[in-house]
């Protein structure tokens, strides 16, 4: 079962005197997992230490069966998309898969074949000769998961990969992943809560280096049933109801204001309804000592 | 490792700093006349005709020289030095003065109370120093005769050396001469040697020219005068070849991309560094040959060492083209900075200054530039052949060892350690260097 799975058990690590991860325990089994946290949470120390950028302090890291001490080993069965992605501008995008794949320690063969199969995948067939830096952000993204299945490795790390993407290519991203995910683990680290829901079955949330939550969506779902609430309101109430709940999402109409917003016990008009994967991200957050503005909300 | 090896090598040569830098080799082989001989033909010598000076190690030429320079020096009390190759004029304190006069006495027949009262006094003939009344020196083979000038009236100093000095003993007094005056004056070991100069014998051109034919088969005569231009700025131009390579990947940001592939720290290092090495040399080897080969016209019929150009390259050039380009990678990987460009700079700068003192068989240990500025004295490069070998064999290993180096801090890198932790010292020291210096002028 360890083949396929990654363990990280106590694992602490420091900057200096600042501690950026405490004591996380998490197993990583194969598909796509969720990693979720607000800017600064811990998301890229922990990715980079599974990556072997980053030296853990303490703790114990199993990837596939291999201790992250291992790099050498951990190196072949890894892929990686870091948060900026880019490579040597100069290169057309098959040098710069070609490159990598020499650094992968892959045949000529085996680089051309991959290369072809992985550019049709994400859509770069045609853009092949491009030079790297006449591509737009998405296509740029979509060649750094090229690259980093170049090898086709057991696992794949991407973090942040749909920040500053246009809706559109956010979608064909996570349909990206979500299909490579079918025979592999695939880690996702975003601050993004729409990423997650729409592809993940298992996450974690990390919040200032601790880690908040490990589960299905479900489960976290299930931990904001009856706590969300929406309620058409005038203008004139506003005010009130923003002092008093947490409110997640505001639409106005005219003179109405439909809003959504968390609250632990029922509401006199409001009407209770489904919590969705940022009500209940927002709610957990806020139950683990977050301010609710520090999380985007509105209080 | 081949493949990579091409494709770290085409990342070379396609750079602007590996363009600069054949430009660079190319302006300094014209400006210095190396890359083409054209009309540098060496001839054999003919019976009568004058065949230039040469130093030589005659004490009985370098000590009433030195002196005469030294008593002058003192006189005037500025002495000319050069402690890193620049020139300096020195001026003693009285006490040193003091301490100049005590050696001037105890290796002249002059006293010391003279001495010190000719600094106050100067005859209707000015300066002038005569030494032992017409006596005659002779070099090696009985060919020279050197006559020393006779004083003209009472008024002129008479610099007697004394007979008991030794040549060692007026060496070490010179020792002494040199530390007063703050080191790199004439007085000093390698400079001393600068006052034997001596006319070159008809025995002595017709010696060398045999040697050149029968040793150096003429073409290493060539190939050895365009290394030591060559060297000198291949001394520091690869520096800046290896720091543009080393940073790329980080102002690239794919540096943490290339950490997490399967290739070894190892093999990535080593591929780069004899990629940077190779490119370089290849060039070397090019313009060494174009510069060599207009030569072999003057030679028709005689034996030429067609490999002199690539020996020279590969022997004297490729070991400071070696460390430099280790220098830069080492304190790149180490530092995330260009600073290996000041560090390699500096050293540079210093040895081309104080190699000016030793421009030909200038193979100390230490020596980043080995220097043979002439076509000509093949038998004094075969005198320190060894040393020139101890040398380039010093330098290789020295670049081995930063190579290995730079692996270990690029394998540190990777797994997360090391990095920035050498660029944030180098800025706090700057920046305590700059309050210090805000400071003491407040």
């Amino acid at each position: 079962m360890s083949k396929n799975t990654i363990i990280i058990q106590n694992l602490n690590k420091f900057y200096g005197n600042k501690q950026a991860l405490f004591d996380i325990n998490l197993k990583i089994e194969k598909g796509m997992f969720g990693l979720l946290g607000r800017n600064g949470a811990g998301k890229t120390t922990l990715m980079k230490t599974l990556a072997t950028l980053i030296h853990k302090k303490d703790g114990e890291i199993t990837v596939c069966g291999v201790a992250i001490e291992n790099a050498k080993e951990i190196r072949k069965i890894i892929g990686y998309l870091p948060q900026e992605f880019s490579i040597y501008p100069s290169m057309s995008v098959r040098e710069a898969m070609d490159y990598l794949g020499v650094l992968s320690g892959m045949n000529r063969k085996e680089r051309k074949k991959r290369t072809e199969i992985l550019l049709n995948q994400v859509n770069l067939t045609e853009h092949v000769n491009k030079k790297v830096k006449a591509l737009s952000g998405g296509m740029k993204r979509r060649l750094g998961i090229a690259q980093a299945l170049l090898h086709d490795p057991k696992v794949l790390i991407v973090d942040e990969p749909t920040a500053g993407l246009d809706p559109e290519e956010r979608i064909h991203f996570r349909n990206l992943l979500s299909e490579v995910a079918e025979d592999r683990i695939v880690i996702l680290s975003t601050h993004i809560v729409g990423d997650i829901e729409a592809t993940c079955e298992n996450i974690a949330i990390l919040n200032n280096g601790r880690l908040l939550y490990h589960g299905t969506v479900d489960a976290l779902l299930t931990t904001a049933t009856g706590k969300v609430f929406t309620k058409i309101a005038n203008k004139s109430e506003l005010p009130k109801l923003k002092k008093e709940y947490s409110i997640t999402s505001m639409l106005t109409l005219g003179n109405q204001t439909h809003i959504r917003f968390l609250s632990d016990s029922p509401v006199s008009g409001a009407v209770e309804c489904e919590p969705n994967m940022e009500d209940a991200y927002m709610l957990y957050l806020y139950h683990n000592g977050a301010t609710f503005e520090s999380v985007g909300g509105e209080r | 490792m081949f493949t990579l090896f091409l494709r770290e090598s085409k990342k070379v040569i396609f750079s602007i700093t590996f363009l600069i830098l054949i430009a660079a080799m190319l302006l300094m082989a014209l400006s210095q006349d190396v890359l083409d001989f054209n009309d540098r033909e060496i001839e054999m010598p003919f019976s009568g005709q004058s065949y230039g000076m040469q130093t030589k190690e005659i004490p009985e030429i370098i000590m009433p020289a030195a002196i005469t320079s030294l008593y002058s020096e003192y006189k005037a009390n500025s002495y000319t030095a050069y402690p890193i190759g620049f020139y300096k004029n020195v001026r003693l304190s009285t006490k040193e003065q003091q301490q100049v006069a005590e050696i001037l006495s105890m290796i002249t027949e002059i006293s010391l109370e003279e001495l010190v009262n000719s600094v106050n006094t100067t005859t209707h003939n000015g300066d002038r120093l005569i030494f032992e009344n017409g006596k005659e020196l002779a070099s090696d083979d009985g060919e020279v005769m050197i006559t020393m000038p006779i004083p003209n009236n009472d008024s002129d100093t008479v610099l007697l050396v004394k007979d008991e000095l030794t040549y060692e003993k007026f060496k070490s007094y010179m020792k002494q001469v040199d530390k007063l005056i703050g080191g790199g004056s004439n007085y000093s070991k390698t400079m001393l040697l600068n006052f034997g100069k001596v006319p070159i014998t008809y025995k002595e051109a017709i010696d060398s020219y045999f040697m050149i034919k029968d040793k150096d088969h003429f073409s290493g005569a060539y190939a050895r005068l365009f290394s030591d231009y060559l060297v000198t700025v291949l001394s520091i131009l690869p520096v800046f070849l290896a720091i543009t390579i080393s940073l790329k990947d980080k102002r690239n940001g794919i540096h943490e991309l290339i950490y997490t592939r399967k290739t070894s720290s190892v093999k990535i290092i080593l591929t780069r560094y004899i990629s940077i090495i190779t490119a370089i040399m290849i060039s070397v080897i090019i313009i060494s040959y174009i510069s060599n080969m207009s030569a072999w016209s003057f030679y028709d019929g005689m034996k030429l060492d067609y490999l002199a150009p690539l020996k020279y390259d590969l022997g004297w050039i490729l070991p400071s083209v070696m460390i430099s380009a280790a220098v830069g990678m080492f304190f790149t990987e180490l530092t995330n900075t260009a600073i290996g460009v000041a560090v390699q700079g500096l050293w540079w700068f210093i040895d081309i200054n104080t190699g000016k003192a030793e421009i030909i068989s200038g193979y100390s240990l230490f020596r980043l530039s080995p220097r043979h500025n002439s076509l000509q004295y093949t038998q004094a490069f075969n005198d320190h052949f060894n040393s020139l070998i101890v040398n380039r064999l010093f330098f290789i290993v020295l670049a081995l060892i930063l190579v290995a180096a730079t692996i270990l801090i690029y394998e540190q890198k990777r797994r997360g350690r090391l990095n920035g932790k050498f660029k944030s010292l180098i800025k706090k020291t700057f920046a305590n260097m700059a309050n210090s210096k805000s400071k003491s002028a407040a």
